[in-house]
């Protein structure tokens, strides 16, 4: 029995692991949105919707943009890759954008939120586990590796929690 | 056994939920009006004058936006509302609001937006920047505040276009009203308008290209063209603006720069230093130099220390040893 205890922590050990790889990340807007422009949207619109530099989307509908806490590890791999840098280099920036009325992304504490937050805001647009993107919401572009992309790769390694 | 087992499992299982546990309400979207703003208070001990403590400023901030394409910003500043000297040990009241900040933006298309009102001209970084808690040093380089006006009343174009790996940012403007109030030290200025183009890389450069006569009416027109940059290197920032303003016939109106760096020295302290040169037919020519210390408190509060240096008389603009903190809220 305790050689099964060890055996049944050694692979929830791994799946933990496993878990902490970097993943797929999607870029997301809710799936019924009428945002029919964002359909084509380019890393360099995405770098200037997170920066808050394109604050529309065509036709006049306000973007609201969202953002996981500072320390998730998925707002890490966004920050870097979207943008650059992480979101402690990004103080100055945002303090500048303040004083001039617009204020940084919306911050929730996790995917799920995100998720709810894209589905009911109009003009919303955030970011989750590849993995967990389902029906409410639409992705638009794919991150894996450091490279941003249109088209879904084809491994998402994906892992099913219990 | 067995009940000791199923526990470990049940409570590794709850350690596994925890996350979703923590998840936090989509934040709701209120009536789309935000207030905030930011105050300064100093102490100057100029070498060649005395000792102040001073409430440099109380700026209120208020902004709304709604879901449409219309949005409102306004910035009311109470200027110098304490000054204690110490040689005297008299209070001064100075104080004068001064409407910094009015306009309206309208989002006309993906790519452009019209302002319309009192707005920053578009002229540097530290123009645009200016607020005490988002620049490094108490002191303002003499280049960025004496060859143009801070603001501006009229009409504004502007938009940014995505480029490959960062942005290109335009905006056009004109004054269309001028200058209805004015501090009694303040280089007043008319027939404003011009461009500003930033092109967001690495080196975040900028160019202004200005057009503007003083108010005196025997002053010439100007043409005003500037360059700026930002640049970070790990735990360097680096920044700069030039600016060179001649005549329409080609005659020197002034001009100047200045270099300044902030270097990252731990625990949030922030060692500063700065070069500048400015030379203007109104104020004649001056240098300056500046050595400090920075300490972010919060990201929303700072503490400077600097010790100004060079040469040339220019009014409001003393040498010697400053100190200030600074809050945005």
């Amino acid at each position: 029995m305790r050689r099964f205890c060890l055996l049944f922590c050694w692979l929830l050990c791994s799946a933990t692991s496993m878990a902490d790889e970097p993943h797929t990340i999607a870029v997301i807007t809710a799936s019924d949105a009428a945002l029919s422009a964002s359909k084509s949207m380019t890393a360099e619109e995405l770098n200037l919707i997170f920066w808050r530099k394109k604050l529309y989307w065509q036709g006049g509908v306000p973007i609201h943009p969202v953002n996981l806490q500072a320390e998730h590890p998925i707002r890490l791999t966004f920050s870097k890759t979207v943008l650059g840098n992480s979101p402690t280099e990004q103080t100055n920036y945002w303090n500048g954008l303040y004083f001039h009325g617009i204020s940084p992304p919306y911050s929730v504490q996790s995917e799920e939120a995100v998720l709810r937050y894209v589905a009911n805001t109009k003009g919303a647009i955030g970011y989750v586990d590849a993995c967990k993107v389902d029906d409410r919401v639409k992705a638009l572009l794919w991150i894996s590796n450091t490279k941003i992309s249109a088209t879904a790769p084809e491994k998402m390694n994906c892992v099913t929690t219990p | 056994m067995k009940k000791r087992f199923i526990l470990s499992v049940t409570s590794l299982l709850l350690l596994c939920k925890l996350a979703v546990a923590e998840e936090a309400q989509p934040p709701t979207l209120d009536s789309g009006l935000s207030i905030g703003g930011y105050s300064s208070l100093s102490i100057k001990a100029p070498r060649d004058s005395a000792t102040e403590l001073a409430l440099d400023n109380l700026s209120l901030i208020a902004h709304w936006e709604g879901e449409s394409r219309l949005k409102f910003f306004s910035e009311l500043e109470l200027e110098h509302p304490f000054i204690w000297n110490k040689d005297d040990h008299s209070t001064k009241k100075e104080a004068n609001f001064d409407l910094e900040r009015l306009y309206l933006d309208y989002n006309l298309s993906e790519k452009l937006n019209l302002r319309a009102g009192r707005f920053l001209t578009p002229a540097g970084n530290w123009n645009l920047l200016h607020a005490a808690p988002l620049v490094w040093t108490s002191t303002r380089p003499l280049v960025t505040s004496r060859l143009f006006p801070s603001s501006t009343n009229g009409l504004m174009l502007y938009g940014s276009v995505p480029m490959q790996n960062s942005a290109f940012e335009y905006t056009f403007f004109a004054e269309t009203l001028k200058d209805q109030v004015h501090d009694d030290d303040e280089i007043r200025f008319r027939d404003v308008g011009g461009a500003r183009f930033t092109f967001n890389n690495q080196m975040n450069l900028g160019l202004t290209l200005l057009t503007l006569r003083e108010i005196d009416p025997h002053s010439p027109s100007y043409r005003l063209v500037g360059l700026d940059f930002l640049h970070k290197f790990n735990d360097l920032e680096l920044s700069g603006e030039a600016y060179y303003r001649f005549t329409d016939s080609g005659q020197n109106g002034g001009g100047g720069a200045y270099l300044q760096s902030a270097y990252l020295l731990g625990n949030e302290w922030y060692a500063l230093t700065r070069l500048e040169t400015f030379q203007s037919p109104r104020d004649g020519s001056a240098e300056r130099w500046l050595i400090g210390a920075t300490k972010r408190l919060t990201p929303k509060q700072l503490l400077k220390m600097e010790f100004v240096g060079g040469t040339g008389g220019i009014p409001d603009e003393p040498r010697g040893f400053i100190t200030s903190y600074s809050v945005l809220f």
